[in-house]
């Protein structure tokens, strides 16, 4: 058997915030062998960014620390390394691809010069041999014209071209493992489907580990050979695809998959959907996170916090008291027992806390909106 | 480019031509001709005379404008002493194409502009070109030389308030954005502010009082002046006294502007770049496994110094208009003072070319922040 | 800018459908209260510690600058052109801050010296004898008018030209702008210059604008709109292409009400910040004219007028009229930046969590 790639052992990552501490990343321990792809599945705010950051060493202190843990890259722990042996394990072993292509790269250099950064960085190669390793890299995501591609901006390309060029300089260095923060969430559903397809065909060519973070669990059908689901903070549930797509253990991936449509499914049903809204990571419920949504819960499930398990087929494990006794494979959606209305105090604030947030990206994007007026204004003068 | 550069000139024109008009008739409401004073003499019968035929002082107002403005654009003078400003722009013309078709585009702008500012150098030390811009109401000569004899004075001014604000203040902001929240960051910018917010009257006055008043009162050492530009004694001394009196004399005025324009760049400077150190390709450079030092220096910086040059080149246009305070505190030689005494005798003749001096300067740097903006940002075309 | 919709199988759709929960929210008869922007906005401002400081300084020195004359009949404090004189009737020039004694008299011109009030010298005596503590006081009329008027000036002209210039594009949107190029071209100082100089003289204009602060106070309003209309505009146009304006043009709402219900209100913020600082810059600039002898004409008491004199004076050792009259300058001009910027926080949506 061979040593796993990555091992990450009791990660807390905490944010001080003015509100409280948030514990973004909260015990969280799973290992990625050389060449697996691993779908980590949440939803917004459930620690999986977080995860990735952490992995990175892109926590930024004072407001963000890693509290304990372990991250074991290739025998060496991530976490205790200093910043200069960080920063050859950055961009060169593990590689990341961020969301938004379209403000993930600089605007003010070429994309040439952005490529030759990062080989300059890692490789042992003067600046002529750098420029045809980027040109290659350029070739190799199937962008046409490489040599003149280099001079342009990174304006002057689409969303789905700038993905492909930050995929690029991702693989430039042939990194052991590539860490994909949701990469196709700000593209078109198309050319989403060609950045999959493209990061599938790279990473099974050279053998590269993939961690792909998403919210899409069909993005991740596709892509992934495991996968594991987070929750608040903690991962609720982890095993091979078909094991979590066939046989959930949990009830939290079990209204996942039910509240998704499926091609296969042969009988018509109603499509499911989670109850609330998912808790403040400052003030988390007692006992299970999940348990102010979960119809299943009972007594033990306020007091005593799950740990993950083996549960369900071989390999696949579950942080769920309950997980033996509920037939989760067999149950319908419309079948699904209702949540207790006592159960859900825990959640009161949390509707509130999710009104500001939304307010909030209204207003972001009216910013955005205005500063691009602003900025086409000007160009158009 | 070129279509634009040139609409905007159009446009600058225009508010020019507004400027001086409402200047023009703002001076002609003073109760009292302009020539009242000289009136009380009675040897200036001929120079009253002179001057009401030039300038058209008995007739109505718009005549008088349009006088004044034919006579401001005639040239008077105009020598070429040797074919060098002909072979500078020709060099330029040329370097233009050259350049144009040779870098790559952010490069090519910085290139250009800087052909063409030795170019214009060259040119104007190479001419002699004078307009008919009159003679002074108070009899103190022709009003190009008036004003002309000045502009080093401010520029000298100008130029050092600038050069410390600008080497102390973008430093500072990027210092504060890099610490941010910290105790250094929270005095900066509560210093920025209690500069930002007190007129330069207070300081230049503070300055006055405490550095060259006060101070030699205790110490009884001469620091600095509090007046003028250089010693009466100046052509005496030798070339490190010539230093030492010249900074003497330009230290506390210079401070005094450099100050309040500091707290500005540094306030600008700070915000611009916490937008930049928030962004994602901030990120993206530190994924890469660059050093902190590299990624601030070659991603943040260069992102973060755009909006700061537009705003030094609006700065430096206003460089003659934003003296006229400091000038007059410290009875420095330039053109501000000379705007204070020529407005205290309604000289229209003086206060009008200070005005469009400062008009024209404004036009000139907006459009040398446009392109400046242009070169350091590729996203900005001109179309 | 809009999100791309969540495509089938994403789970963005199993956690925001309230409808489906009803019984969240109906949980022990506890209602959610909701959080308006405005609730949001004041929880952000009382967060900003010096701004809401800088806010109370502010309403003191305004009040007791409005009440000054109430303040002088009810003999808190002295008339700002009177001499005061000691009990001999000689004059008290240039006299150190103390405490009254009670020997203090006020002498009008041609009256019978009255028993000075208790404030009479406590900031000093200035080079004619009158009492800096009622000069400062007086003199803040002229700050504050200037950035008052100048203050509403700029707010309405810039939001009028601004909002019809963003929400009429084409012609209309072209000649204002062009016309708010001209005027931005315009250079302040030098301006402001003139028209200081000349106000006095222009006799065809009524006497409330020549004599007192209110010609300089318009003559900065008309020059100062340019920054916020731009502002303005640049909301406008890409408020107008919003997906609730839309809605509400859909719906046959009127364009009067769409600009007023759905967009001013939208751009409320940065009209506030923006007219908070043309403000301080106003009461700067009308300072600066009174300090070069082009500002509101002695004997009337000015803040940079005093300060004119009191440099003059304090070259003699009397420090004390430039340093009151000046220090009353920068409190109020740093107060209003300072609310300035708690209002800029308080109001940007993206300032929730990143302060510390």
């Amino acid at each position: 058997m061979t040593e796993p790639l990555l091992e990450v052992d009791d990660l807390r990552t905490y944010f001080t915030t003015e509100e409280g501490i948030v514990r973004a990343v909260d015990g969280i321990s799973f290992s990625m062998m050389p060449g697996q792809r691993l779908g980590v599945v949440g939803e917004s705010g459930s620690g999986k960014s977080v995860t990735a950051l952490s992995v990175m060493g892109l926590i930024e202190p004072p407001a963000g620390q890693i509290v304990t843990g372990r991250v074991m890259f290739k025998g060496r722990n991530l976490l205790e390394l200093d910043e200069d042996e960080l920063q050859s394990v950055r961009g060169g072993q593990i590689a990341m691809i961020f969301q938004d292509p379209m403000t993930a790269l600089n605007p003010v250099y070429t994309i040439g010069d952005q490529l030759m950064e990062t080989i300059l960085l890692h490789q042992d190669v003067n600046r002529s041999e750098a420029r045809e390793i980027a040109i290659q890299a350029i070739e190799d995501v199937h962008i046409p014209n490489a040599k003149a591609q280099m001079l342009d901006y990174p304006h002057q390309y689409s969303g789905g071209m700038r993905q492909r060029i930050m995929i690029a300089m991702g693989l430039s260095c042939n990194p052991d493992l590539l860490i994909a923060d949701e990469p196709t969430t700000a593209l078109d559903v198309t050319t989403q489907a060609q950045i999959m397809d493209l990061m599938l065909e790279l990473a099974e060519e050279r053998g590269t580990a993939v961690m792909l973070i998403t919210h899409d669990l069909g993005v991740v059908a596709g892509f992934c050979n495991d996968l594991q689901v987070m929750y608040a903070g903690g991962i609720v549930e982890s095993g091979t695809i078909d094991d979590i797509y066939y046989n959930p253990q949990h009830p939290y991936t079990w209204g996942l998959l039910e509240s998704m449509t499926r091609l296969d499914d042969e009988q018509q049903h109603r499509l499911y959907s989670i109850p609330g809204s998912p808790p403040s990571v400052i003030d988390l419920p007692r006992g299970c996170r999940f348990r102010p949504r979960c119809g299943f819960a009972t007594e033990i499930c306020g007091q005593v916090l799950p740990a993950l398990r083996p549960v369900g087929n071989p390999g696949q494990m579950a942080a769920c008291h309950h997980a033996e006794e509920l037939n989760l494979k067999e149950l319908k959606a419309d079948a699904a027992p209702t949540v207790e209305p006592a159960a859900a105090t825990d959640s009161d604030l949390t509707d509130v806390d999710l009104d500001l947030q939304e307010a909030d990206v209204e207003g972001i994007e009216a910013q955005r909106s205005a500063m691009d007026q602003v900025e086409g204004e000007e160009g158009s003068l | 480019m070129l279509s634009y550069i040139t609409r905007r000139l159009v446009y600058g024109l225009v508010t020019l031509l507004a400027l001086s008009m409402i200047v023009f008739t703002l001076l002609q409401l003073s109760g009292g001709g302009p020539l009242d004073r000289l009136k009380l003499n009675p040897r200036m019968q001929p120079v009253i005379q002179q001057l009401t035929e030039l300038w058209g002082l008995d007739q109505p107002i718009w005549r008088q404008y349009v006088t004044w403005l034919k006579n401001y654009l005639t040239v008077s003078e105009f020598s070429v002493h040797n074919m060098l400003p002909f072979v500078a722009i020709g060099a330029a013309v040329v370097a233009t194409v050259v350049l144009g078709k040779l870098m790559k585009s952010h490069w090519k702008g910085a290139a250009i502009l800087g052909v063409w500012a030795i170019a214009m150098y060259i040119v104007f030390v190479n001419i002699t070109i004078k307009f008919n811009w009159g003679i002074s109401f108070q009899g103190a000569g022709d009003v190009w030389d008036l004003v002309f004899g000045r502009v080093g004075a401010t520029f000298r001014l100008g130029l050092s308030a600038l050069f410390l604000a600008l080497i102390i203040g973008v430093p500072l902001g990027i210092y504060q954005a890099v610490r941010q929240y910290s105790f250094f960051d929270q005095l900066g910018t509560t210093a920025s502010f209690v500069f930002f917010s007190t007129p330069i009257f207070i300081i230049g006055v503070g300055l006055q009082l405490i550095f060259a008043l006060y101070f030699e009162r205790w110490t009884g050492v001469k620091l600095f002046y509090v007046a003028g530009m250089n010693s009466s004694n100046y052509d005496t001394l030798s070339v490190a006294g010539k230093i030492g009196d010249t900074l003497r004399h330009l230290v506390l005025p210079a401070v005094s502007i450099a100050l309040i324009s500091l707290a500005g760049y540094a306030r600008f400077q700070r915000a611009s770049m916490l937008e930049v150190l928030h962004s994602d390709y901030l990120r993206t450079a530190k994924a890469k496994g660059l050093p902190r030092s590299k990624v601030i220096v070659k991603h943040a910086l260069r992102n973060a110094m755009i909006p700061v040059v537009t705003l030094v080149s609006l700065d430096i246009a206003f460089m003659i208009g934003g003296a006229i305070i400091t000038e007059t505190i410290f009875g420095w030689p330039g053109i501000g003072r000379l705007y204070i005494t020529a407005i205290g005798t309604i000289d229209y003749p003086v206060v009008m070319a200070i005005v469009m001096l400062i008009g024209i300067m404004i036009v000139i740097m907006n459009v040398v922040a446009d392109i400046l903006y242009g070169v350091m940002d590729p996203r900005v075309r001109y179309d | 800018m809009t999100e791309p919709p969540p495509p089938s199988g994403s789970f963005v759709g199993a956690v925001e459908e309230p409808s489906e929960s009803p019984f969240l929210d109906d949980a022990e008869g506890m209602a959610v209260e909701p959080i308006t922007q405005w609730d949001l906005f004041w929880t952000r401002l009382r967060r900003h510690r010096l701004a809401m400081i800088s806010a109370g300084i502010l309403a003191f020195i305004i009040m007791v600058v409005v009440l000054a004359p109430l303040m002088e009949s009810a003999g808190w404090i002295d008339d700002p052109l009177v001499r005061l004189v000691d009990d001999g009737g000689r004059s008290l020039r240039n006299i150190p801050p103390r405490l009254s004694d009670g020997t203090v008299s006020v002498l009008p011109p041609g009256e019978q010296a009255v028993p000075a009030s208790a404030t009479a010298l406590i900031f000093g005596s200035d080079d004619l004898g009158r009492g800096v503590f009622t000069r400062v006081i007086y003199g803040g009329r002229a700050s504050l008018t200037v950035g008052f008027v100048t203050g509403l000036m700029v707010a309405f002209l810039g939001t009028m030209i601004g909002s019809i210039a963003g929400y009429y594009p084409g012609g209309v949107d072209q000649s204002l702008m062009r016309f708010t190029d001209l005027v931005l071209g315009l250079p302040l100082l030098p301006i402001a210059i003139v028209v200081g100089r000349i106000l006095p003289e222009m006799d065809f204009l009524p006497d409330w604008i020549t004599r007192g602060p209110m010609g300089i106070a318009l003559l900065l309003g008309i020059l100062s709109w340019g920054g916020l209309a731009r502002i303005v505009r640049a909301e406008f146009m890409s408020l107008r292409e919003k997906e609730f304006v839309e809605a509400a043009r859909a719906a046959g709402a009127s364009d009067r009400r769409i600009v007023f219900r759905h967009i001013l209100p939208n751009a409320m913020s940065p009209i506030i910040v923006q007219t908070t600082l043309i403000v301080g810059i106003a009461i700067i600039v009308e300072a600066a004219l009174s300090f070069l002898g082009f500002g509101v004409p002695p004997p009337t008491p000015t803040w940079g007028g005093m300060a004119a004199e009191g440099g003059r004076l304090a070259v003699r050792g009397f420090w004390w009229e430039l340093v009151f009259s000046a220090s009353a300058l920068i409190v109020t001009v740093l107060s209003i930046n300072f609310l300035g910027d708690g209002l800029r926080d308080a109001l940007d949506p993206t300032q929730t969590i990143e302060r510390k």
